[in-house]
């Protein structure tokens, strides 16, 4: 039988969820008296920049997709094959090589509902066309600045402390395959970290 | 320790590709930036990406649109998208 994770690791993960979402929608809400986004459906430029988040965040990501039977053997193939391109990768790489997000499908989104933070939080302010990895530069124009991310990422890190987890950030579909493993069971949240370090010196 | 020639990282030598480059690499190499090096290093990570077909295009193009955009090629766009097909036709599978 499949153990369930620890009742205060989920309660971590529900708050900062919720944390997600609400910063999110104050952050969209402000943004709109201010300027005029453009980002529009279907366009899907930022979902080829890199992304990092953390197994908190990972956790409900991946419970959408095993709800809504796309946690499928190769969707999970597919983010195995995304880890082992974008391991190690600088950023710089990263955005050129324009990996498109594991969870971009027919140029949306699919856990829209429950996607990380720094997505929730990425709008575009100027041309769209800018948004794009290889035309970065002073004409981009794409908010947040990164103070909005600290603050979310220090919010994150209240929880792991009393939880003596070690607080990570990693690229989504290894994000995603960690957090597969600990809601299975498969692995301790207290040892979740262990297997990222391992991965990464295997990937390395 | 060796530096990647894509990202610029210093990698232990067991985690890098080393090629050693053709004579008619080296002397291209010579005649447009002045001198060439024997070998070139390329991480793991980088190597990964470049020697896959798409992805590899993929960075090349990208890199070289930079490239033209910051020199001031004004279709930087369209010539890095020549190039890039380029690139894709010449590593695809001959025609049986």
């Amino acid at each position: 039988m499949k153990r369930k994770l620890p009742v205060l690791i989920d309660q971590a993960v529900g708050s900062i969820q919720a944390e997600a979402a609400e910063k999110g929608v104050a952050f969209e809400r402000l943004l709109r008296t201010q300027k005029q986004p453009s980002c529009r459906t279907g366009c899907d430029h930022c979902c080829y920049h890199p992304v990092e988040l953390s197994l908190f965040e990972a956790i409900p990501i991946y419970r959408f997709l095993v709800a809504r039977g796309r946690w499928t053997p190769s969707f999970v193939k597919a983010l195995e094959a995304h880890d082992e391109n974008v391991a190690h990768l600088t950023m710089a790489i990263w955005l050129l090589t324009k990996i498109p997000c594991p969870l971009l499908a027919d140029h949306k989104c699919s856990a829209y509902e429950v996607r990380p933070f720094q997505c929730r939080t990425t709008w575009a302010v100027g041309d769209p066309h800018y948004c794009k990895g290889e035309e970065f530069g002073p004409q981009t124009g794409l908010l947040p600045r990164a103070e909005l991310a600290q603050t979310f990422r220090d919010y994150e890190r209240l929880f792991a402390k009393p939880l003596n987890l070690t607080y990570l950030t990693m690229p989504m579909s290894r994000a995603l395959l960690l957090a597969a493993k600990v809601v299975t069971g498969e692995v301790s949240v207290s040892d979740a970290h262990l297997v990222l370090f391992e991965s990464f010196q295997r990937n390395g | 320790m060796l530096p990647c020639c894509v990202c610029n990282r210093e990698w232990p030598k067991e985690k890098c590709v080393v090629l050693t480059l053709t004579e008619d690499e080296r002397a291209m190499l010579i005649k447009n930036e002045g001198s060439a090096p024997e070998t070139l290093a390329y991480c793991n990570p980088c190597w990964r990406v470049l020697s896959d077909r798409m992805m590899g295009a993929q960075l090349i193009r990208s890199t070289l649109q930079v490239h033209l955009r910051q020199n001031g090629v004004g279709d930087a766009e369209q010539r890095s998208q020549a190039y890039f097909d380029r690139l894709l036709e010449m590593t695809s599978k001959p025609k049986s």
